[in-house]
């Protein structure tokens, strides 16, 4: 063949190489072109866009695509270890979506979701600040289902695209956020088919609100959202959200308070820009959850995270029932390689990131908190199990990322290889990163050093274990008295008792008392990105151990706890004076000795009252109450009347009294025997409340006895709960202005108590459970027993008599009924969903009861379920809905159903547990 | 179907050949210039974007050098163009500047109606500028039979940014048009950062109290005390130290307004008795003495002096301790501390920019203002010491008079750093010259700048904490100036 012939047969097919050659060209200009002209030339978006990276990633992705469609073709099946989800948005929708982004995607279309079979109605948008979350051919979404149509339990998710290739940031992060207590959205990881289309691993994220504080376990109040970044920025001001309250929003809000209300919020900010003195951290106490946020920088110490800084991703959830400020979980973005500490920095053991992170490690108590939250994770193992269950997150995600379409992040087109790599390695950065942690928290460096002085015995400490409890050994037997440590600040001598903390057995002294090394916050900037430079650099701290009734000389030995468990021998040093602690606040946590004080004969209350000592009222005790006054106990209360002299809670004159409220867990074995208490009201202020004249917040263990409570005026309750448990015997609740019992989040136990002529409920559940035995409903304006919002109840032997509704279980309520007598009310078994949050109705389940002359026997919506077992009935109840009975009414047997053998096997705990 | 003839066939199917040949070979030139010569990739991905922007940029130029007249309708087609852009669009800074000069022309031209329909759409560009909505303030406080929604606008503004000066003063002017002399007070004190919750209209602070323990008035005893008002009624409550011989009780600055009812309830550990202003003299050595006000049987007048004030000798019993409070019905026209704002306005600037930079001759007069508010200008110079030395504190105190100079010496070998705290006092500055270079550890919020060695604090709303590092390996010295 002559070489003419071969050229006219090159030329001839050519075809078939340029052809496809410029199809993909032009396709790739296109594409190529137009992310580059919108997220680049048109937008100034947070990932650049450069040409260069976009034209190689837009290559990469067409790559991919000839990839998976070649070696993966049709295969679509349901990964077994991750969930599909399914989203059917119609092509118009989507078409709208993408129209103008970002401010297109913004806007609700319709759309179904689906998943293992069921389908829901819904709306989906795209969501998110970032260019990451719209700019690339995965998109994260905002999943809102229709109000009766809860998706596992929530109504609002986001589908979120990771932003690396480490792919579990957020995701892990979160998971340790559950691990550690705090309030996190739920969160999984899924595989999302838009159309029938794979679109690859998204994070499903719940979209934070009411029912996330609900599900665990918090009172609903106010959220405050604080992002002032990209669009959300405000421009003529600063945006930091520490300085101005108005720059947060809420996405949720107490509704005992006008929606508008900050005050709480105002309250926080105005401490974090005080100035820094010991007032400023008492006063921070009162407002946070010192706790919490010291799990949250736990967390953030943990997860190597900066991401939550002046401007952005601040949630704060304000307990109003606690009056205390807790931190909620969201968007940490954990150990992403951009924010780690320059080399050679070595580990972040400290996160400045914003003004309250600054505030809040002035502060001794908090440091002292997280340094044992840390400790415990360690010793618990509870590292190496999430490390473990992260390794099993990456094994199932893994065949998800080796068929993921488009594994694109950072304007960057990644191989599902370099994804898993990226994965691993990340897992082993934690366990690396982990190790570091373990060792500068909880194991000490250097010895604590101690010498004697003319009054006790001084210690010097140098690294971040602290001391968490001292033992002196003696050469003789001593009896310690009043105990006091001292420290300097700023050139002055300060001392703090902690007599409370001092135990003495022959010649061993032992005193629980907490003490740290100076921590001096080095912060350049609060600006996010320059935060990372921010540190902590630790300065060695002195102290002197002042004890009554021990001499110095005669101490042999210093032994000290450093968090362990086990004791370490403290090393003799060179006497010298006391280190200054500079900014240090509350260095020493006091405990001094409290004295109970005691009230006898008549007492006259004016004004509010607020107690921070133990309390014992005597038998015969008159507590006058002028009009609006209030007592709240932060401390134990011991008020134990007799029957023949009870105690009294009266007003001064017909003008009803606020409030007698156990405020705490100090509060906790509380006890009222034979007390009454009248024509009391409440009490509200800016940033609580208290709704009941005998308001009981978040105490456990209180008792109530022989007690009788009457005529609440002005506020709704007579004696309400939150976050406690309360037993109650041989009580009686008369003439309520509305609820005579109020539980919210709380458990009870009632015997023999009578509730009478209440104008609203006699007893009042809200994620609640209650046993109640033997006691009796009269004439309550609305319910005998409301059970309501995922409580549970067991009554036995309870009379209704003459209510609106004797028992009414409503919103995935249950209510078990044992020979229960219902007589005369307008309806005496009631259940119905009334809140779409809950996904259901309410139960009732009576057993070997009464049910008589009532309006209507039993009545139930079509999300719930009334059963009648042996039950003696006058009135038939329509048995075709919901509505069950058995036994005499009607002949043969009714099959246990799911929700009744639940209650049997929750019963069956109960007894056990009684 | 007329197909064309085989030559034309052959000569389409070989262009097409050909054009498939072009692309590819372009298709080959773009791959290797993206591997090859990236740097033109970056080249025309530059010019690309400045294309984008020129434009505008060039509009905004043009109007600048536009002749009077023309500036609105330029920047007005300026803005036609960019109707499409939107906020975080490479082009928005351009878009807002065009409202920004548009808007000003606008009232400049006094046509306050097209300035409100400017602010208007530049609010509709972005909800959240607060420039934009304070656009929209201006142009409806000029437009006639409108100042009631700019007072709710400039209330919106203020209540997102109190201490933003742009936003403080159209609010304090609202509510001083409107005599809503709690309003200004209130935005007053948000203002500084001072707090301060006004009790209807009465705002009183500022009493202060000093004693004489027999070497004279201390500067240092000075005492601030807040007032509590209910109604008309006035309690001012103070102890005074045991072995305190004279008391000398000074009335808020420039206040103006009459005391009566006047009476002093003394408790002690005996019981409560009731002093009134003759009893004042009689009972004790000294007799009462005044200074800028009129005693007259039980009533005090005040005439707007500015260090007003009622003096008195303690006597022998004066080691008890014991616990005063000054009672009295105040008549008066209103707050105490408007004189100071009016008084500013009436220069044409008001609140804490003209405090902070009034001429030297008033400094005299703005520390007296700080010294009724608070007292003393207190500024404490705390050493921290190397890791086990002795801190050392030396207070800097300029109270009531001129400038206060200090100079403070500390051995480096002994003091790792040096911390300045500083009252949070509004209206004042403080220059520190720091004769080293400084690497400097600003605690948030510490409004302080720090350059080229000299330190500049303009009023913080807290106490503001600062601490210094100095290189200089011999001592640390601090000259410092209170202005």
């Amino acid at each position: 063949m002559s070489l003419r012939r071969v050229l006219c047969a090159v030329w001839r097919w050519s075809w078939l190489l340029t052809l496809p050659i410029s199809i993909a060209f032009v396709a790739w200009v296109r594409v190529t072109w137009q992310r580059y002209h919108t997220f680049r030339v048109e937008q100034a978006t947070l990932e650049g866009f450069p040409l260069r990276d976009v034209g190689a990633m837009t290559l990469g992705e067409m790559v991919r695509h000839l990839e998976v469609a070649w070696t993966r073709a049709g295969d679509y099946r349901p990964l077994p270890a991750l969930r599909t989800l399914d989203l059917h948005v119609p092509t118009v929708g989507l078409a709208r979506l993408d129209a103008d982004l970002p401010h297109s995607g913004s806007q609700f279309v319709e759309a179904v979701l689906g998943s293992g079979g069921q389908k829901w109605r819904a709306e989906v948008r795209y969501r998110g600040d970032n260019v990451y979350h719209w700019g690339y051919a995965k998109k994260s979404f905002r999943v809102k289902t229709k109000r009766g149509q809860l998706f596992e339990g929530m109504r609002a998710f986001n589908l979120i695209v990771p932003r690396t290739k480490e792919l579990l940031n957020n995701y892990a992060a979160y998971r340790l956020a559950h691990r550690l207590g705090l309030i996190a959205p739920r969160v999984e990881l899924v595989e999302l088919r838009v159309n029938g289309a794979i679109r690859g691993v998204h994070v499903l994220t719940e979209q934070l609100d009411e029912s996330t504080l609900r599900s665990q376990s918090y009172m609903p109040g106010d959220l405050y959202s604080g992002d002032a970044v990209a669009l959300r920025a405000y421009v003529g001001i600063a945006n930091d959200l520490f300085r101005y309250p108005a720059l947060w929003e809420k996405q949720a809000a107490n509704n005992h308070y006008e929606l508008t209300s900050r005050a709480p919020l105002e309250a926080l900010l105005a401490v974090v820009n005080a100035a820094p003195s010991e007032a400023r951290h008492a006063r921070l106490r009162e407002l946070v959850d010192l706790d919490a946020f010291a799990a949250f920088s736990a967390l953030e110490i943990l997860s190597a995270t900066i991401h939550v800084d002046t401007e952005h991703n601040w949630r704060l959830f304000y307990d109003a029932n606690r009056g205390r400020f807790v931190p909620v979980v969201w968007d940490l973005f954990g150990w992403d390689a951009s924010n780690a500490p320059d080399p050679g920095q070595g580990p972040r053991l400290d996160v400045l990131s914003s003004p309250m992170h600054a505030v809040l490690h002035a502060d001794a108590g908090f440091l002292a908190a997280r340094q044992r939250i840390l400790a415990r994770f360690f010793a618990s193992g509870e590292h190496a199990t999430f490390l473990q269950a992260i390794s099993a997150d990456m094994a199932a995600v893994q065949p998800a990322v080796e068929r993921d379409p488009e594994l694109t992040m950072q304007v960057r087109s990644v191989r599902p290889a370099a994804v898993v790599t990226a994965m691993q390695e990340m897992r082993q950065q934690i366990a690396r990163l982990w190790q570091d942690i373990e060792d500068a928290y909880t194991r000490p460096r250097e010895p604590v050093t101690y010498w004697r002085t003319e009054r006790g015995i001084a210690f010097l400490l140098r690294d971040r274990v602290p001391i968490t409890r001292v033992r002196l050994s003696l050469n003789q037997a001593a009896r310690p008295g009043a105990a006091a440590v001292a420290w300097r600040r700023f050139g002055e001598q300060h001392q703090t008792d902690i007599s409370a903390s001092t135990s003495g057995h022959g010649t061993e002294v032992t005193i629980d008392v907490a003490l740290s090394a100076r921590h001096v916050l080095q912060i350049d900037s609060m600006r996010t990105f320059e935060v990372k430079v921010n540190r902590a650099v630790l300065r060695p701290a002195a102290y002197e151990l002042l004890i009554e009734g021990v001499d110095p000389a005669t101490v042999i030995d210093v032994r000290c706890e450093r968090g362990g468990g086990a004791f370490e021998s403290a090393v003799p040093g060179t006497p010298r004076e006391l280190v200054d602690l500079g900014d240090v606040w509350r260095p020493v946590e006091p405990r001094a000795v409290r004295l109970p004080r005691v009230w006898r004969g008549r007492v006259e209350l004016a004004g509010v009252t607020v107690i921070d000592d133990p309390l014992v009222i005597e038998p015969g005790t008159v507590v006058r109450l002028a009009p609006a006054a209030s007592l709240v106990l932060r401390q134990r209360v011991l008020a134990r009347g007799t029957a023949a002299a009870p105690i009294r809670f009266e007003p001064t004159d017909d003008k009803p009294w606020g409030v007698i409220a156990l405020q705490g867990q100090d509060a906790s074995g509380s006890q009222f025997v034979h007390c009454e208490l009248r024509d009391g009201s409440g009490y509200k202020t800016p940033l609580f409340e208290y709704s009941a004249m005998l308001s009981i917040h978040d105490v456990r263990d209180v008792l109530l006895s022989h007690c009788h409570l009457r005529d609440s005026r002005i506020v709704d309750d007579m004696l309400h709960t939150v976050y406690a448990d309360l037993r109650v015997t041989d009580c009686s609740f008369t003439g309520a202005l509305a609820d005579a019992v109020d539980l919210d989040i709380s458990h009870a136990t009632f015997e023999r108590c009578t509730f009478e002529k209440s104008g609203n409920d006699g007893l009042d559940l809200m994620t609640a459970s209650a046993l109640v035995v033997d006691c009796i409903f009269r004439g309550c304006g609305d319910k005998g027993i409301s059970v309501g919002e995922d409580s549970r109840l067991l009554a036995v032997r309870p009379k209704m008599v003459q209510c609106n509704f004797g028992v009414q279980s409503k919103d995935d309520s249950t209510a078990a009924l044992i020979h229960a007598e219902l007589f005369e009310n307008k309806v005496a078994i009631d259940a119905y969903k009334k809140n779409w949050r809950y996904g259901h109705g309410g139960r009732v389940f009576a057993y070997n009861s009464s049910l008589l002359r009532n309006g209507k026997t039993a009545t139930a919506d079509k999300d719930s379920r009334v059963l009648l077992r042996d039950c003696q009935v006058d009135v038939a109840p329509p048995t075709a809905g919901q509505v069950v009975v058995d036994g005499h009414a009607t002949a043969g047997p009714v099959r246990r159903d799911a929700d009744e053998s639940a209650l049997l096997r929750h019963l069956e705990v109960q007894r056990d547990d009684r | 179907m007329l197909l064309p003839s085989a030559g034309l066939r052959k000569k389409l199917t070989n262009l097409a050949r050909v054009v498939l040949l072009a692309i590819s070979g372009l298709a080959a030139l773009t791959a290797l210039i993206f591997v090859k010569r990236p740097d033109w990739v970056d080249a025309f991905d530059a010019r690309t974007v400045a294309a984008h922007t020129a434009a505008t940029e060039a509009a905004l130029l043009r109007v600048e050098r536009a002749p009077p007249g023309q500036e609105i309708a330029q920047m007005q087609a300026l803005l036609a163009e960019l109707t499409d852009v939107r906020k975080g669009d490479r082009l928005a800074p351009g878009k807002r500047a065009a409202f920004v000069r548009l808007h000003g022309a606008q009232l400049a031209n006094q046509a306050a109606g097209a300035a409100l329909t400017t602010a208007h759409a530049w609010q509709a560009f972005d909800a959240l500028d607060l420039v934009a909505k304070l656009a929209t303030h201006d142009a409806l406080l000029a437009l006639p039979g409108r100042h009631i929604e700019a007072a709710t606008v400039a209330r919106e503004l203020f209540a997102v940014a109190p201490d933003q000066q742009r936003f403080f003063l159209p609010h304090l002017q609202a509510c001083l048009a409107a005599h809503d002399h709690a309003g200004a007070a209130q935005a007053f004190f948000a203002y500084l950062g001072v707090g301060g919750t006004p009790v209807g209209s009465d705002i009183e602070t500022g009493w202060v109290l000093q004693r004489d323990a027999g070497d004279g008035f201390d500067p240092l005893s000075t005492e601030v005390l807040d007032a509590r008002c209910g109604g008309d009624d006035l309690a001012v409550t103070f102890s005074p130290p045991p072995g305190s011989r004279r008391l000398r009780l000074t009335f808020p600055a420039r206040a103006a307004l009459t005391l009566t009812h006047v009476r002093f309830e003394v408790t002690t550990q005996s019981g409560t008795f009731e002093v009134n202003l003759r009893d004042l003299a009689h009972r004790t050595a000294d007799p009462v003495s005044s200074r800028g006000l009129r005693l007259d049987g039980d009533r005090i007048g005040l005439d707007g002096d500015d260090q007003a004030s009622l003096l008195w000798g303690m006597g022998p019993g004066s080691a008890a301790t014991s616990t005063w409070t000054l009672r009295a019905r105040c008549v008066r026209e209103k707050p105490l501390w408007l004189d100071d704002v009016l008084g500013l306005e009436a220069v044409g600037v008001a609140g804490r920019a003209l405090l902070a930079s009034s001429a030297p001759g008033d400094a005299g007069a703005r520390l007296r203002y700080l010294a009724a508010r608070r007292a003393a200008l207190l500024c404490s110079v705390v050493s921290v010491q190397m890791d086990d030395g002795p801190a050392t504190t030396v207070p800097i105190t300029a109270n009531g008079s001129d400038a206060a100079q200090f100079r403070v010496t500390f051995a480096r070998a002994e003091h790792a750093a040096v911390r300045l705290v500083m009252p949070a006092i509004a209206c004042v500055d403080l220059q520190l010259r720091t004769p080293f270079s400084v690497e400097s550890r600003l605690q948030p919020k510490s409004r302080m700048r720090l350059s080229e060695g000299v330190l500049r604090a303009a009023a913080p709303s807290a106490d503001a904490i600062f601490e210094l590092q100095p290189s200089d390996p011999s001592s640390i010295e601090l000259i410092g100036e209170l202005r």
